[in-house]
């Protein structure tokens, strides 16, 4: 089988089947920080789409040795989402969930009125919040990685991490009261 | 490790350990076994860490499928920049591709070549009331000489 690094320099001298290789198994990881970041998947599906072009595009620019593969999408994804919402000036209002009580247990429903409130209260977060949130709880990036992603230092990481968290705290507490 | 740092390492990456900082992730543990103050603060954080994960995505695989497709199809280009990357001769490998532009260049050689030959060959099948014009015509134009 072989390794990542064969992959990757494949991908630098043009090869688009080692490209695909990539893809397939970066796709998955991409769209749910996307995902995570935006409002709907049709948006999800668009900016994962342009990260893996403009990453195919600008190959020359990627430096293996510097920075893992992982790391350098997520980093594309993070602006083209910053893009994003810029362009659009979004105002993050997250579609309520809306379960089907009457299939659903009462704990499930419970439980999916809470994960629609935790949705929201995310999304009332800053963009910056969001991404350190998402990146380092639901990516599972290391402070270091994280912080190369967003161009951060890992203190300002750690302190953006820290509000990040606070807000939602008194978010969720207010809401679940 | 003091209270203090504790207190900023849970209240950004919460109560699980695995997040914390490589270089710091011993002390603090230790510290959390020790601190009475610190035990609260992870189960404050451990809470916020469960909310967390409530928020799970909806199945993705039909979106992620579509997203690969779109990229492939970006990939493969369309007919006319097939063709162009054809045509035009690889500089790397001038003498097995300079052909490819030769041979595009003499199509149209080529075609007035056919062409030509396709109206040679109708002169030869004329008609017998053509013939029979063309040797009067000739017939004429001898007498004319002759009076002349």
């Amino acid at each position: 089988m072989e390794d990542e690094r064969q992959i990757i320099e494949r991908i630098l001298a043009g090869s688009e089947l080692a490209f695909r290789q990539i893809v397939d198994q970066h796709s998955q990881r991409i769209f749910n920080y996307v995902r995570r970041m935006t409002r709907n998947s049709a948006e999800a599906e668009d900016i994962s789409q342009e990260t893996f072009i403009r990453f195919w595009v600008s190959r020359d620019r990627f430096d293996p040795g510097r920075v893992k593969l992982t790391t350098w999408l997520h980093r594309i994804a993070h602006n083209l989402c910053v893009d994003y919402f810029r362009q659009r000036q979004l105002q993050e209002r997250p579609a309520p969930v809306q379960p089907d009580r009457q299939d659903s247990p009462d704990t499930e429903y419970e439980l999916s009125i809470r994960a629609g409130v935790v949705h929201k209260a995310l999304m009332s977060l800053s963009e910056r919040q969001r991404s350190a949130i998402v990146l380092c709880h639901y990516q599972n990036f290391s402070q270091r990685d994280a912080a190369h992603i967003l161009d951060l230092s890992v203190d300002a990481l750690e302190s953006l991490l820290r509000r990040g968290r606070r807000k939602l705290k008194q978010k969720l507490a207010k809401e679940l009261e | 490790m003091n209270l203090e740092r504790f207190t900023l390492i849970v209240e950004s990456y919460g109560a699980d350990s695995h997040r914390w900082p490589v270089d710091e992730r011993a002390e603090a543990l230790e510290f959390s076994l020790t601190s009475p103050d610190a035990l609260s603060l992870l189960d404050q954080a451990a809470a916020l860490d469960h909310d967390l994960t409530l928020f799970e995505l909806p199945d993705s695989a039909r979106s992620v499928r579509r997203v690969e497709m779109a990229i492939f199809s970006a990939l493969k280009p369309g007919r006319l920049e097939r063709l162009l990357k054809w045509v035009l001769p690889d500089f790397d490998d001038l003498a097995h591709t300079l052909w490819r532009p030769t041979l595009v260049a003499c199509l149209p050689l080529l075609l007035g070549v056919v062409i030509g030959l396709t109206l040679t060959n109708n002169t030869d099948e004329l008609s017998l009331d053509e013939e029979l014009g063309l040797l009067a015509f000739t017939d004429i134009v001898r007498e004319e000489w002759n009076n002349e």
